[in-house]
């Protein structure tokens, strides 16, 4: 029973294809890991870094976005049905790992390349499962947590996995900095807490569901917005510089979430500002400034782009109304001031950073250059592409109601991510060689601007959405 | 307004299709100014995508449709047309007032603030103008979405299952609200009462080709004995098939 349990929540969350892809990868990567064992020098440095970066950067996001890989119509049918619980929670876990957790396989498989011998390879391929069922496991578990405690735990689990880079042996992502006894134990620690609660979660997910959706919010905004007085263009640049709205599917890190919030630009700005104070003492004023200084300035740009990638291109047409906004203008020109006015409201996140950056180049840290420009031009004018893209692909799924998947996960949601990598390549090409920065940015920017003067390309676009099934 | 006879929607020839499946087939049909249709078929008839072709978010493979003489997505039919799709969501993270403001705004209404606070009074949703759309019911969600579709005093409307998920009373507080609306109205639904009570004329769709078009009155003089009107309607579907 579990086995067709497994299978029939897979295939209904999953397309075909896009399984068969995900299996032939993971097939691939155990094999080509395989031959390559022992054959890279051992990991440490840039490896160990982007190792840590990366798992915060998951772990974290699953915290803050986590979600349930679940549909309407489980809601409806699936949890009714008098299934076993234990079989349930299972399925619901695999699921999730399948569609989340996964990722951590694809992006930190190399590391077995460098493991040395076959015992620590061994190790090593257990951790990465471990992790990547961590991750699975927290996105679940946000599901009970109120938006202060996930943004606490978070808080709490960087700060704790970051001290693995100052030697601490004793953090989930020790493994990944050469700790591999003392950290594998620890990481299977954290699993053991975290996991069996998740898979409580999922036995009971009629509950958590409905406590998803009675999440501890208000359900009334205290500052609300006026457009009375404003015109058609001031109205989209009001509405979208005064939030950023974080809506859609946040899977690229290794979580899911189907929700629609607002948060206050000027709040993000004041937060995002006081970090890029904290990485600006940390890589420049700190007495780790020398050992963190490269690493960090390399690594940040990589993480915002992420970030920025995602909350673009994913999230800019998740929550749009094509009945209402494409029916009141031409679809063209709203579409054009809406990705600018997103544009322009993600540099709360990244400016304080490019700021920071311009601060340590005088420093005397010259790579912090390249990072400006990326943070400012590249990665804004990269996601007005990589939102493009992902529309013209038609994978971009509309968030009708919140906390469900709105539909099956096919292979082009997943191909939807390829222009995120391509930007992270293009990030660390600029991270290399300044004049590769200023001509990748060059490029990039006008690129975006001669797309965005476009019309017929938007009104495709507008088409295309309805016919996807956007309303 | 243009004058009662001439044609407001028209449309000739329209076909439609996505991927290999046809939505439309070769579809004309023409709506005099100042008329109210019914718009009836079986799942999967067409009607949705007849509406979505009219108000200009698809476009036709083959053939042209014209509002007032205008192209659908051109913004002189864009201030003409108020479009209501089968459920409907306003933008979830914005609040009731927000929605109404913002699209208000968007479709350059002159009063922004008056149109928002008449729609408040009128659906009975002052109670609910700070919630947040993603917290609201199903019903709160309707009505707003109504509200939004009419908020510019559109000249042609068209409604996709307008009442779903109303109360009674709120059904009935529509129903006043549309019939007293001086517009042009194509109004899709599957209920035969809805139909009766808010128009006077019917196409019927099937299978992307239209199978019948006359008055309301045609289609009970059509009833055989104490056959009820669905019944009707029912027969001319099925027979089309």
């Amino acid at each position: 029973m579990l086995a067709k349990l497994v299978k029939f929540v897979l295939l209904t969350r999953f397309s075909k294809p896009l399984l068969g892809l995900v299996t032939f990868f993971l097939v691939y990567d155990v094999v080509i890991r395989g031959v390559a064992t022992g054959s890279s020098p051992e990991f440490s440095g840039g490896f160990s870094y982007y190792a840590v970066g990366a798992s915060i950067f998951f772990m974290a996001v699953s915290l803050l976005f986590g979600g349930l890989f679940i549909l309407k119509s489980d809601r409806d049918y699936l949890l009714t049905l008098p299934l076993k619980r234990r079989e349930l929670s299972l399925s619901l876990f695999t699921a999730q790992f399948v569609g989340s957790g996964i990722t951590i396989l694809f992006l930190f498989g190399f590391y077995l390349a460098g493991a040395g011998t076959l015992q620590t390879t061994i190790v090593l391929g257990a951790d990465l499962a471990i992790l990547a069922a961590v991750v699975t496991a927290l996105g679940v578990v946000s599901n009970i947590l109120s938006t202060r405690v996930r943004a606490g735990v978070a808080a709490i689990l960087g700060v704790w996995c970051l001290s693995s880079i100052l030697g601490n042996p004793f953090t989930p992502v020790s493994p990944f900095t050469g700790d591999l006894l003392y950290g594998s134990i620890t990481l299977f620690g954290f699993a053991a807490v975290t996991v069996p609660v998740a898979l409580r979660e999922l036995a009971y997910l009629e509950l958590g569901s409905m406590r998803s959706l009675l999440r501890a919010t208000s359900s009334e905004y205290k500052k609300t917005m006026s457009f009375a007085g404003k015109s058609p263009v001031r109205a989209i640049y009001s509405y979208h510089l005064s939030f950023l709205e974080l809506v859609g599917r946040v899977n690229l890190a290794g979580s899911t979430s189907y929700r629609a919030a607002r948060v206050r630009t000027s709040t993000v700005l004041i937060i995002s500002s006081a970090l890029a104070a904290i990485y600006l003492l940390l890589t420049g004023l700190s007495p780790f400034a020398d050992l963190l200084s490269r690493p960090v300035v390399i690594v940040l740009p990589i993480l915002m782009g992420i970030i920025t990638l995602v909350l673009m291109s994913q999230g800019t047409f998740s929550n749009e109304r094509g009945w209402l906004a494409f029916t009141a203008m031409d679809p063209a020109v709203y579409l054009r001031h809406l990705l600018l006015s997103r544009a322009v409201s993600t540099l709360a996140i990244t400016g304080p950073f490019a700021v920071a950056n311009i601060v340590l180049a005088f420093r005397g840290v010259p790579v912090a250059v390249n990072s400006s420009i990326v943070l400012l031009v590249t990665v804004s004018s990269a996601s007005i592409l990589a939102t493009y893209l992902v529309a013209r692909l038609g994978a971009v799924q509309q968030v009708k109601e919140e906390g469900m998947m709105p539909g099956q996960f096919d292979l082009k949601q997943l191909l939807a991510i390829i222009p995120t990598y391509i930007v992270i390549i293009l990030i660390v090409v600029s991270e290399i060689s300044l004049r590769a920065s200023i001509v990748i940015a060059g490029v990039l920017g006008i690129l975006s601007l001669l797309m965005m003067l476009s019309k017929s390309v938007w009104r495709g676009i507008a088409y295309r959405l309805t016919e996807r099934g956007f309303v | 307004m243009a004058s009662s006879g001439q044609a407001c929607i028209e449309a000739k020839f329209v076909t439609k299709s996505y991927g290999k499946t046809v939505a439309l087939d070769d579809v004309s049909f023409s709506i005099p100014c100042g008329e109210r249709y019914a718009l009836l078929g079986p799942n999967g008839a067409g009607k949705s995508t007849t509406l979505k072709l009219l108000v200009g978010l698809l476009k036709p493979d083959t053939g042209t449709i014209r509002i007032q003489g205008y192209e659908p997505f051109s913004s002189e039919a864009k201030s003409i047309l108020g479009y209501l799709p089968e459920d409907a969501t306003p933008y979830r993270t914005l609040s009731v007032r927000e929605n109404l403001e913002y699209i208000a705004a968007l479709r350059g209404v002159k009063d922004v603030r008056e149109a928002t606070e008449r729609f408040l009074d009128d659906l009975s949703l002052r109670e609910y103008e700070r919630a947040k759309v993603g917290k609201l019911s199903r019903g709160n969600m309707q009505k707003l979405a109504i509200a939004l579709a009419l908020i510019h005093r559109p000249r042609i409307v068209l409604l996709d299952e307008p009442l779903n998920y109303l109360d009674i009373p709120t059904q009935e507080r529509v129903f006043k609200m549309l019939k007293s609306l001086d517009s042009t109205q194509i109004v899709s639904t599957h209920i035969m009462s809805i139909a009766t009570r808010l128009t006077e004329k019917v196409i019927m769709i099937s299978r992307g080709k239209i199978v019948w078009n006359g008055t309301i009155d045609m289609l009970k003089g059509l009833e055989q004995g104490e056959e009820p009107i669905e019944s009707v309607v029912a027969r001319l579907m099925t027979n089309a098939g």
